[in-house]
């Protein structure tokens, strides 16, 4: 069996070393910077903070070093300084400030956190085409990316079908760190612009997750296994799945991996090396969630769940605290998320697409 | 050709040293010739005085014409012809002693015949006189004005003075009146009058003020000070006290010829509110008579004064004087400017000139600070000394005005002192022993050397700082486009440690749609503001913007914090002290030095326990970055800490880790990395933002794995063996 680091980890920071900074023994900035990278990518959150501070000095007030610094507050599991980081690379940078004001709705403990019930504007779908959906991801200016049982559909800001690209058996779709859609079906993969056939050695995959590296994991529900793809589809290595009904698998920006199993109502967080992080038994009103159908990670590791159980899309803190769900206006069978302020939910009863905003 | 005229030159310098000599000597000898003549003469010796007069005359005659007689030759010269004529006559030459008396008189008309009394004597030199000159009238008014015949000074209280035939000037003059020039022309025998009356062009003023010793300025220029009392003179007593004064009460300032017109008039006293107004003088020109001004009673003016001092216990020194220890309160202060010194011995000193004015309590927060000395700056080959000379001064200007050091200049005599610290020639051991030699003859805890370069038209000043009980040196280096720029790149070695400020403890941001900076980071005080929360007012200025708020908590130190915290308004006090001024990693233009010199006077000065935990985690990680972690454990061995906190037990215990792991203990280490590990709320630099846990985890997971347990000692074997 092939695990863990060497295989599903990229490369091990080689700049251990205890922790005087002297001067003599210190790596120059911009060397640990790319160090610090090295690290957390390879499952070392805490040494890549280390190597963070000694490139801070210098390269503290960079993009890149924000950037970096974000990613491995994400994998510490400190949100509200993952949310720090965004304000400060805010000016010029729209995009940081909605981050910010998105973790800090979301996790901070101000007033300003908004219901996900509160509905937005909602656009009718012929249900007749709308039955063979999987799943729906936002696109960039209002515009929606679904997922059928043949391919994937491109709607435009007013709801109208503005392209379609085959994929037989769509399973799952998600977005990618830039905001492009990637796209699972029976043995290929559309990522973008690229077409990715999957290595016959993946038998039943039904999800895969970009990684912030570039490359790709998809969840073969065979065994089941986690199998870890280069960018161009070739194989990286693999690794047993210890859960029941393992359903999705989701890579956040620091390189964690969430798996869901749909049997058992969790979510399992392992780091960069495959080392369980955390657990998380998700439960809504005081009962487990029983059947997990898919969820998306934000920026700073909160999760929004679709639950076929208690058919919402619902909220969860990067601990697994409740923060907030759908209500009953909308039963959710698919949900799509960019991870700031569009949601879409998919209601095949009501025959709609639904949009949340806030 | 060149080598000739150098020649000359030579020669005539060495020609020149010994005529001076001859000068002074011939001087010398007719001062003796001078004095043989004379007691010749009063030995009725006639013909000898003659003879010792003749070549004295022939010299300063000679000397004359060559345009080389000083005025104390003439006096010389109108003496000895008088003693000639006089000898002369005696001897019945009276045609020689007519010629010496002739000169005598053209040479001076009004000279004082006075070597001799008899009348026949006298009447023979008053003819020649007569038929030589005419006689000028003085009358002047007023009668002390200074007369001046043709540029000649003639002193004061002139009636009549004897001048040649020809045309003359006379001018009189008197402070406070404008001076008068008359031409005249005079003939032999003639008697001229000269009638002057000066026109007064300015006033003296009298002041008369209490308290004694207020100092008078006119319009910006000190002019006097209340010493004398008005009771020393009768008519400045009558008019004090026909003004309801009390003369020996009240103080006279003289404020001598003031032009006509507007003047301001400014009346300082340490401890008396300043008076300032505008004094038109008039001129009285029929008496010139002084100008009086009624008395002037100045208010007195004192405040409370109260000192204090971080570390506390600190002598106060005001204006030279000991004043007391901190915390120090001295009531009835005197307003106005005080130079104040705040020192303690081993921690550093405060000094300031402080400008008292009118409060209710004036407040002096002295924080002691270390001393650096600045060595003075070198430079290389492309700088002129013109721009070396004007960073120094740039320099040394800006030393007394640094914000987190005291700065004071090296006065030695060795312009190449700044060499020491730059050239490589020059041993490590060396500069350490100038370094401690000049930081104990200056009482410095610091010593900063600078040295200018230009390479590619850009100018560079790197400073070195050097620590006498450290080895090395800081170096920080700035471009600068003119020398005169040099303080620039104090700024570099004169900033804070790090930047605790509000600003910084409580990061915002503008989020649309909100109504209000939004704070991004909350507070480890459980009532104060948490991340998420609205910031509304600062020090009761209302804020809505970040901009708007950064103004705000920009202008006060401690100010009220008035945010909304889900929907519900609250308000927190800020208070500096719950931060820390920590920094485990510096960049490489830090300045390590710079931190430890820093968090050795903050420990030093920390009085409570929050901030000698603050200081001293400083300290130890100053020394660690220096690779000294005996002196960063001996740092943290006394603390404290608390148990919870951003500064607490395992901040403490993860740095005497790290000093642990350095010092090749790791074993003893590897407990407090444990805990440190897992304490989220821990940071090193008390606003959180410098985490333990991960660093904690990051040393640990490099630990040697744990030795082995030591095996007990072995059981014996029972003999298991059946009984038989």
């Amino acid at each position: 069996m092939l695990l863990l680091a060497s295989a599903l980890a990229g490369p091990v920071s080689r700049a251990a070393s205890t922790y005087p900074p002297q001067p003599e023994g210190r790596l120059p900035p911009r060397e640990c910077l790319e160090a610090s990278r090295l690290a957390l990518y390879s499952g070392r959150p805490d040494q890549a903070y280390r190597l963070l501070l000694l490139a801070q000095p210098d390269l503290g007030g960079e993009a890149r070093w924000l950037d970096l610094a974000s990613r491995v507050f994400l994998a510490l599991d400190r949100p509200g300084r993952v949310a720090e980081t965004y304000v400060h690379m805010a000016p010029g940078n729209p995009p940081a400030l909605a981050a910010a004001k998105a973790i800090l709705d979301r996790t901070g403990e101000g007033p300003s956190r908004p219901a996900l019930t509160d509905q937005g504007r909602w656009r009718g779908l012929d249900k007749k085409s709308m039955k063979p959906f999987v799943a729906v991801a936002p696109g960039a200016g209002g515009a929606a990316e679904v997922l059928t049982e043949d391919g994937v559909e491109r709607l435009d800001s007013e709801g109208q079908v503005s392209g379609f690209r085959a994929l037989k058996g769509g399973r799952d779709l998600t977005l990618d760190f830039s905001g492009k859609p990637l796209a699972l079906g029976e043995d290929t993969i559309i990522w973008g612009a690229s077409v990715i056939k999957l290595p016959p050695e993946i038998a039943k995959p039904v999800s895969a997750a970009p990684a912030p590296d570039g490359s790709f994991f998809v969840l073969d529900r065979a065994e089941p296994r986690l199998f870890r793809l280069t960018g161009k589809g070739a194989p990286m290595g693999n690794v047993a799945v210890a859960l029941n009904e393992p359903v999705r698998v989701r890579v956040d920006r620091a390189g964690q991996i969430y798996l869901a199993d749909e049997d058992g109502g969790q979510i399992r967080v392992y780091g960069a090396d495959m080392a369980i992080v955390r657990t998380l038994h998700l439960s809504f009103e005081g009962k487990p969630l029983r059947k997990i159908k898919d969820f998306q990670v934000d920026m700073a590791g909160n999760l929004l769940v679709v639950d076929l159980s208690t058919r919402r899309a619902l909220l969860y803190s990067s601990s697994g605290h409740f923060l907030t769900a759908t209500g009953t206006g909308a039963r959710v069978d698919a949900a799509g998320w960019d991870g700031l302020s569009t949601l879409l939910l998919l209601d095949h009863r009501a025959g709609a697409l639904w949009r949340y905003g806030s | 050709m060149r080598r000739s005229l150098l020649a000359f030159l030579l020669l005539l310098g060495l020609a020149a040293i010994p005529r001076a000599q001859v000068v002074m000597e011939e001087i010398g000898a007719l001062q003796e010739s001078f004095s043989a003549a004379q007691q010749a003469y009063q030995s009725v010796q006639f013909p000898k005085a003659v003879a010792s007069l003749n070549s004295l005359i022939d010299t300063l005659t000679r000397w004359e014409q060559a345009g080389r007689l000083q005025p104390s030759d003439e006096a010389l010269l109108e003496r000895a012809l008088e003693l000639r004529g006089i000898c002369a006559f005696n001897l019945g030459k009276t045609e020689l002693a007519r010629q010496d008396w002739t000169r005598l008189i053209q040479l001076r008309p009004d000279y004082p015949f006075s070597m001799t009394k008899t009348p026949k004597i006298v009447r023979q030199f008053e003819e020649i006189r007569s038929s030589l000159t005419g006689v000028l009238n003085l009358s002047v008014q007023p009668a002390d004005s200074q007369i001046y015949l043709d540029g000649r000074p003639l002193g004061t209280a002139v009636a009549s003075i004897p001048v040649l035939k020809g045309m003359h000037v006379v001018k009189v003059s008197r402070p406070g009146y404008a001076a008068q020039e008359r031409e005249m022309t005079v003939d032999v025998g003639s008697l001229v009058a000269v009638d002057v009356s000066l026109v007064p062009d300015a006033r003296t003023i009298y002041f008369f003020v209490q308290p004694e010793d207020t100092q008078l300025l006119v319009d910006g220029k000190p002019v006097g000070r209340a010493e004398r009392p008005a009771s020393s003179r009768d008519d400045w007593a009558k008019f004090v006290r026909e003004s309801g004064s009390d003369p020996a009460q009240v103080y006279v300032i003289p404020a001598l010829y003031l032009p006509p017109g507007d003047h301001r008039v400014t009346l300082v006293c340490p401890c008396f509110r300043q008076r300032e107004f505008v004094l038109t003088v008039v001129l009285d020109k029929a008496n010139n008579s002084a100008g009086l001004v009624k008395p002037i009673v100045l208010d007195r003016r004192t405040v409370n004064l109260e000192v204090i001092s971080h570390p506390s216990g600190s002598e106060v020194a005001i204006d030279g004087q000991v004043a007391g220890i901190t915390p120090l309160r001295l009531s009835d202060f005197c307003i106005g400017p005080h130079q104040i010194l705040v020192q303690k011995a081993n921690v550093g000193l405060y000094r300031a000139s402080i400008n008292v004015n009118e409060v209710s309590l004036f407040k002096v927060d002295a924080t002691l600070r270390p001393t650096l000395l600045w060595a003075g700056v070198t430079r290389d080959q492309d700088i002129t000394a013109y721009q070396q000379q004007t960073a120094d001064d740039a320099m040394v200007a800006a030393m007394p005005d640094m914000d987190h050091f005291n700065g004071t200049v090296a006065d030695e005599r060795n312009p190449s002192l700044p060499d020491t610290f730059f050239t490589p020639g020059v041993g490590v051991q060396d500069q350490a022993a100038t370094v401690r030699a000049l930081c104990e003859k200056y009482r410095c805890q610091g010593l900063l050397a600078g040295k200018l370069t230009a390479e590619s038209g850009t100018m560079t000043l790197a400073l070195r700082l050097f620590v006498p009980e450290l080895p090395g040196y800081d170096e920080v280096q700035g471009a600068i486009n003119d020398p005169s720029e040099a303080s620039k790149v104090l700024n570099l070695v004169d900033r804070p440690l790090t930047d605790s400020t509000l600003d910084r403890v409580l990061p915002l941001a503008d989020f649309p749609g909100v109504k209000g900076p939004v704070l991004v980071r909350g507070v480890s005080d459980p009532s104060g503001p948490s991340a998420g929360d609205i910031l509304l007012a600062v020090g009761g200025v209302p804020v809505t913007t970040v901009a708007s708020a950064r103004t705000a908590l920009a202008s006060c130190d401690t100010p009220a914090l008035k945010f909304s915290h889900r929907g519900e308004e609250k308000v927190w006090y800020f208070k500096g002290a719950d931060t820390a001024e920590l920094v485990p990693y510096g960049g490489d233009r830090y300045g390590y030095r710079r931190q430890w010199l820093k968090a050795r006077q903050d420990v030093l000065g920390s009085e409570t326990p929050r901030e000698q935990l603050a200081a001293r985690l400083s300290l130890a990680c100053a020394d660690l970055n220096l690779g000294r972690p005996v002196d960063a454990l001996a740092a943290l061995e006394p603390l404290q800490p608390p148990a919870t906190g951003p500064l607490n037990k395992n901040s403490v215990g993860y740095l005497r880790a790290v000093t642990l792991v350095q010092l090749g203990r790791p074993e003893e280490a590897r407990n407090d990395l444990k805990a440190a590990a897992q304490d989220e709320s821990a940071s090193l630099d008390g606003l959180g933002a410098v985490l333990v846990a991960p660093l904690a985890a990051d040393l640990l997971r490099q630990l040697p794995p744990p030795p082995p347990p030591v095996p007990g000692p072995a059981m014996p074997e029972k003999n298991l063996a059946p009984k038989h």
